[in-house]
């Protein structure tokens, strides 16, 4: 069998197995954050994709229109976070070293 | 959504052709592609290259080894990706089936 | 002959004559309706024969006298009468007015009146005089009208003071009688109050914000209130009585003073007005306290001092009046204050206290729901239905089932005095059941459906419904229709998959390693069977995680159960319950892979579970509801792959898990567990780090526990030597590494050799169980052994000691925590660092 690809079997399991670990979110608005997943108790959430994280830190790309476009980044962390399924763009477990 | 994807650039190729021997419903070429390189095109322009692990009806897509691609560079790269479903524009794919 | 200028009348005649012409007068018919006509019957006629039958008795006429004192009256009907009321003025109609007369009627009072024997009365008159002119009548009539006004006049006056007495006299009974009822309302609400607070009902708040406490509060607060008043009554009272001594000496002082009488005429008004006054506005002052004489006293003194000369008159009135009309508002608001409550008390008691508790059963479990229907009774009865259609069974109590429990238990009297504590304790079952039937409920609409919290974040609007994720594909999954086993919870999605086709074969392969590996785990497997893998992927450890939160939440939820809450143990479940536990438990223990064989990989699957966070996390929540063979066989494993795992999956929730099996191990078990660490494990690498050390320490301190006979199982002389040939072997290992066992030793090691004695901070404490094990290791030796102890360690111990004493130290504290070190394990060998002479 491929190891790489057992337990995989429908895309929201990549987010089920990545519960209790930090994941990367990409977001519409330029926004990025990591955070530590936890969705255990509300697993019908994930048909929507929304998401809780703890210990999170955002990342905020502002493009600053003008003569020459620069990209400031602006970070923040928050404890607790709630993520409205419909604003994620991608999901990213932990990335391991194998 | 609402904003028009960009122009394809040049490096990605264009959707393939059904290919022959399929009967050509879009299930059958999902079913083709998986475990196949791929390219899923976002709305907003942004392509991810890698690997379908698998799909759903809601077109939910894992990927494995996957790159981000912004107007044609290589802007992150992941070891597994989950991309919600609404955001994707098309899936190709990027080696023969 | 006729009195009332008919002539003969019959009373058949009278009768007709009455019913032709009545109706514009009060006519009285008594008796007419079951009038059995027997008077229409009477023979009036032929009484010629009259005088001979009964003898002459002189003229009889119709006038018979019925009252002796009274002249004749016919006993004719009232309508009659009145209608010649004038006309028969002229007879004595005194006995028709009279009490006696079952005629009598009342004319301004005057019934009394009309007793006394009048002189002059004109019915005599009329008698003596016979048939007279109709002035003479008019004339008497005015006569006796005017002598009758004036009796009445009289009479009033009279009256009025007797009405007045009487008057008072009623209300000092119905006061008394109003202050007894409060009296009696107010005991009854104390009483109330006592009992309440006895048996003080369900509630939610503490009693000192219950609504009923402050409601009692109030009442104490009234009653406080009440008594206040009437002391004030009292000393008002008292106050009054002085000055109505004081008053009355100055009254005979004034009458020997002034001898001018006060004018008559102005007196009775004076009088008057007061008696009417008194009459109309003087209320008792107190209650409690005898009312009337005071009253009287009151009058008395008021009737006293019209003696008095007007201006001090007037100033005492005024005084007098004012006191009185400040007792009287008091004494108002005091009765306005007793009838609100006796008002608001209308209600007591209505509502037995089981009434009550089943309305506050009906509140809490409509609070506790979830279920917007769980008050709709139809709503209720026709889930059961539905439920019971789609053969969920009739035992599914998820239907609030009021009757069943002692919800409406009104017809049925319960036995014994312990009912109030029934009552609560059913409540307490009912609110569990319901809180777990609302989750059970839940569950199954997360099951149904896995949008049924749509909305439930808020109302949703048309367009980010729109947003919610839709399905676009029809995907059919084909090779495994929802078999998904990382899905367990939930319907899966349908969903393509490249490791759809592997997985079935794979679990079949599985299940074969499975077999093999279980014979090998036995003992007899040949080292052929045995099938090498691979060391389990992150993401297949993953998988198995997730799989085993699953099953450890199922667990946990079905130990939370309330119909498992008779007894959190398994003996008390029942048969479906227990199996279905097992089942889980049994699930739990395939997944950790502890049955895998040693070699299967390295590191072996079960390590690696406990290589990820989750993994470590989960251990002791798992571990938990394994028995103790199984717990014993976890055990060995980990033992046994001791040198695989990371230290801090170890001290973080392994050594927790184990903790509890090795402090109840028997000798054996602890003599194979040592021998483990021992056999292809480098003992001194494991002695070297903490946990391996602390686990060392754990497991000597257990034998010598059993060594002086605290257990349950007393171990036999023959594992004593089974252990003793293991400890030997272990200090023979050990020995070459003793000082080396320390981290200040190996770190000091790599420190420059010019500066042996740098400090390192709280390197002693990183030190300490070093010393711990040594001590214990000291505790089993032989002499032999300790001697070996001694050389080995001197060098160390002499370190430490010279340290202490010479001040080679920052602080005080850590000179003491030297010297207990040194003196842990000396002590152990029956020495003290104090010996020790430099």
């Amino acid at each position: 069998m491929d190891p790489s690809s057992s337990g995989i079997q429908e895309p929201f399991d990549l987010i089920r197995l990545s519960l209790s670990e930090r994941v990367f979110v990409k977001l519409r608005g330029d926004r990025e954050m990591t955070g530590i997943l936890h969705v255990r108790a509300l697993k019908h959430m994930m048909g929507h994709m929304n998401l809780i994280l703890s210990d999170v830190e955002e990342t905020i790309m502002i493009v600053n229109e003008g003569e020459q476009a620069t990209v400031s980044v602006a970070k923040r962390k928050m404890g607790m976070l709630f993520v409205r399924g419909d604003g994620v763009i991608l999901v990213s477990p932990p990335s391991r070293t194998q | 959504m609402d904003e028009s994807p960009p122009p394809p650039d040049n490096q990605s190729p264009p959707p393939p052709l059904p290919p022959t021997g399929h009967t050509g419903s879009p299930t059958d070429f999902l079913k083709g592609v998986v475990g196949k390189k791929v390219i899923v095109r976002l709305n907003s322009g942004v392509d991810y290259r890698g690997v379908l692990s698998c799909l759903d009806g809601y077109m939910n897509i894992a990927l494995e080894q996957t790159e981000e691609h912004v107007e044609g560079k290589i802007t992150n790269r992941y070891g597994d990706a989950f991309i919600r479903g609404n955001n994707v524009l098309y899936i190709s794919a990027a080696e023969e089936l | 002959m006729s009195f009332f200028g008919f002539e003969e009348r019959t009373l058949e005649r009278e009768k007709n004559r009455r019913v032709e012409q009545d109706e514009d007068l009060a006519v009285y018919t008594w008796g007419e309706e079951s009038y059995d006509g027997l008077g229409d019957a009477l023979q009036e006629e032929h009484d010629e024969l009259n005088d001979e039958t009964f003898g002459d008795v002189g003229k009889v006429g119709k006038d018979f006298d019925f009252a002796s004192a009274n002249p004749a009256v016919q006993p004719i009907s009232k309508s009659f009468f009145l209608k010649n009321l004038l006309a028969a003025q002229a007879i004595s109609l005194e006995s028709i007015w009279d009490d006696r007369s079952p005629f009598s009627m009342r004319l301004n009072g005057s019934g009394r009146s009309s007793l006394q024997p009048r002189g002059d009365s004109p019915a005599q008159h009329r008698q003596q005089s016979g048939i007279r002119t109709l002035q003479e009548i008019e004339s008497e009539m005015q006569a006796l009208l005017r002598e009758r006004q004036q009796q009445l006049l009289q009479q009033k006056q009279r009256e009025e003071e007797e009405f007045l007495r009487q008057e008072e006299e009623r209300e000092f009974q119905r006061q008394r009688l109003l202050y007894q009822q409060e009296q009696a309302q107010i005991q009854r609400q104390q009483q109330l109050h006592a009992h309440q607070h006895r048996t003080p009902p369900p509630r939610m708040l503490p009693v000192s914000q219950s609504p009923r406490f402050m409601e009692h509060q109030q009442r104490q607060i009234l009653l406080l209130q009440q008594q206040q008043e009437q002391q004030q009554l009292l000393r008002l009272q008292q106050l009054q009585e002085q000055l109505r001594v004081e008053e009355l000496e100055r009254q005979l002082r004034s009458q020997h003073i002034s001898t001018i009488p006060p004018d008559p005429d102005m007196e009775a008004l004076q009088h008057q007005q007061l008696q009417h006054q008194l009459r109309h506005r003087s209320l008792p002052l107190e209650d409690g306290l005898p009312y009337l004489p005071h009253k009287l006293a009151q009058a008395e003194f008021l009737r006293d001092m019209q003696g008095l000369p007007q201006a001090d008159q007037e100033a005492l009135r005024v005084e007098a009046m004012r006191k009185i009309l400040e007792a009287e508002k008091m004494e108002e608001k005091r009765r306005r204050k007793a009838a609100k409550i006796a008002h608001m008390s209308r209600y007591n008691d209505l509502m037995t206290q089981s009434d009550k508790d089943f309305i506050t059963r009906i509140q809490v479990s409509q609070l506790v729901s979830q279920d917007p229907y769980a008050d709709d009774f139809y709503a209720q009865v026709y889930g059961a239905i539905v439920r019971s259609r789609m053969g969920l069974g009739a035992d599914d109590e998820r239907v609030l089932k009021f009757g069943a429990s002692g919800g409406v238990a009104l017809g049925a009297p319960s036995k014994g005095g312990n009912r109030r504590p029934n009552a609560m304790q059913r409540m307490q079952q009912q609110v569990e059941r319901i809180v777990s039937n609302a989750r059970k409920r839940e569950e199954e609409k997360g099951l149904h459906s896995l949008h049924s919290l749509q909305g439930a974040l808020g109302k949703t609007s048309g367009r980010s419904y729109k947003a919610a994720p839709r399905q676009l594909l029809q995907v059919d999954s084909g090779a495994a229709p929802s078999a998904s086993p990382t899905l367990s919870h939930a319907q899966p999605h349908a969903h393509i998959s490249k490791s759809d086709s592997i997985s079935n074969s794979h679990s079949d392969a599985a299940a074969t390693h499975a077999a093999r590996l279980g014979r090998e785990t036995l003992g007899n497997g040949s080292s052929e069977d045995l099938v090498r893998m691979e060391p389990l992927t992150q993401r297949e450890i993953l998988v198995t995680l997730e799989n085993m939160y699953d099953l450890v939440l199922n667990v946990e939820q079905l130990r939370r159960d309330p119909a498992s809450s008779r007894g959190r143990r398994r003996v008390f479940w029942s048969n479906g319950e227990s199996n279905e536990f097992d089942r889980l438990v049994d699930q739990m223990w395939s997944h950790l892979k502890v049955m895998l064989p040693l070699a299967t990989s390295t590191p072996h699957p079960f390590i690696s579970l406990l290589s990820a966070a989750k993994g470590k996390k989960i251990l002791p929540r798992v571990t938990r509801h394994f028995d103790q063979q199984r717990m014993n066989t976890l055990l060995t494993l980990l033992i046994a792959c001791f040198s695989q795992l990371d230290t801090q999956a170890f001290l973080s929730s392994v050594l927790q898990s184990i903790l509890p099996i090795i402090v109840k191990g028997n000798l054996r078990l602890v003599c194979g567990l040592v021998g483990l660490l021992m056999h292809g494990q480098d003992i001194v690498a494991i002695a070297k780090s903490r946990p391996g050390l602390a686990l060392l320490t754990l497991f000597l301190t257990r034998v010598e526990v059993m060594r002086q006979g605290e257990v349950d199982e007393i171990p036999t002389q023959e594992d004593f030597a089974q252990w003793q040939l293991m400890f030997d072997h272990l200090f023979q290992l050990l020995t070459p590494e003793f000082p080396l066992l320390f981290p200040s030793t190996r770190m000091a090691a790599h420190l420059p050799r010019d500066q042996p004695h740098i400090n390192i901070p709280g390197i002693d404490s990183l030190d300490q169980p070093v010393w711990q094990f040594l001590a214990a290791l000291a505790v089993q030796a032989s002499s032999t052994q300790h001697q070996i102890l001694v050389s080995s360690l001197r060098e160390k111990v002499l370190d430490n000691v010279l340290s202490a004493k010479k001040g080679w130290v920052v602080d005080e504290e850590e000179r003491t925590t030297k010297l207990a070190n040194v003196d842990l394990f000396l002590h152990a060998l029956g020495l003290d660092s104090s010996q020790i002479t430099m």
